[in-house]
């Protein structure tokens, strides 16, 4: 089955059962309520096995956390941007949900999107990825990036810049038809 | 899925635009400033492209956040983890 690990290990699924309480806390601080935070659970949840066919994922409970983060943040960004349209554009209909709710890279395939993605991040240096998930992922400032890497914090800026530009290049994978 | 990823789609100045307005607001803890918010909501009101690139935009963003990490990086939920 795609979720699981190795055959004696939980499944990703699993966990992230197991862990739902901790995983409700990490999406309500983000979305504030509790209701929300649910939806971001039940997106969150049926997300996770794609990323397991992706590469390993060593840290099962750190990978949850992960995409309850992502989605959360982004029905957070969306709420932002509907609130703020609202109040400098009320002429306009801005009518789109969160992205996470967007059936493209579903009908795309997940799986194959991810694949690509990690191709890009794979064709980079490794240090280069290493700072752009010190920083996405971790939320570590380019600051705290530069003193754990013993580099400045200029490097690390370039170094970030270079991973968003190659991502940039990935447009295909989310483009409407 | 087109397999365009081809120049002129890369230099498309809305894509750019909207990437870099993704990234922008998801860039460090803080939320953009009032100016910032009211430059991007007049931005998705001048043009229906404008606002479809840009929900393209969130999606790759979205996308991105789903890769598992190649490096043992560390969580920030490392507090709520630790219970």
């Amino acid at each position: 089955m795609d979720l699981s690990l190795s055959p004696s290990a939980p499944t990703l699924g699993e966990v992230f059962i197991a862990n739902r309480a901790q995983l409700q806390r990490v999406a309500q601080k983000i979305v504030r309520t509790a209701d929300l935070a649910d939806e971001v659970l039940q997106d969150a949840y049926l997300k996770l096995a794609d990323g397991a066919s992706v590469r390993d994922v060593r840290k099962p409970l750190g990978y949850c956390c992960q995409v309850v983060r992502n989605v959360a943040v982004d029905y957070h960004r969306h709420h932002s941007v509907e609130a703020s349209y609202r109040t400098y554009c009320d002429d306009v209909e801005l009518v789109s949900p969160p992205s996470s709710n967007d059936a493209p890279d579903r009908v795309l395939g997940g799986r194959q999107a991810l694949v690509a993605i990690d191709r890009v991040l794979e064709a980079l240096p490794a240090r280069t990825r290493l700072a752009f998930e010190l920083n996405r992922l971790s939320g570590l400032t380019q600051r705290e990036i530069a003193t754990r890497l013993g580099c400045s914090a200029t490097l690390v800026n370039f170094m970030i810049k270079d991973a968003d530009a190659a991502l940039e290049s990935c447009r295909y994978l989310v483009q409407a038809a | 899925m087109s397999s365009s990823s081809n120049d002129d789609t890369q230099r498309d100045p809305t894509w750019q635009t909207a990437w870099a307005w993704v990234r922008r607001q998801h860039a460090g803890e803080g939320e953009l400033d009032a100016a910032a918010s009211a430059e991007l909501a007049q931005w998705l009101a001048a043009d229906p492209a404008h606002r479809q690139t840009y929900a393209e935009a969130a999606r790759l963003w979205l996308l991105v956040g789903r890769v598992p990490p190649a490096h043992d990086v560390p969580s920030p939920d490392a507090e709520d983890a630790a219970r």
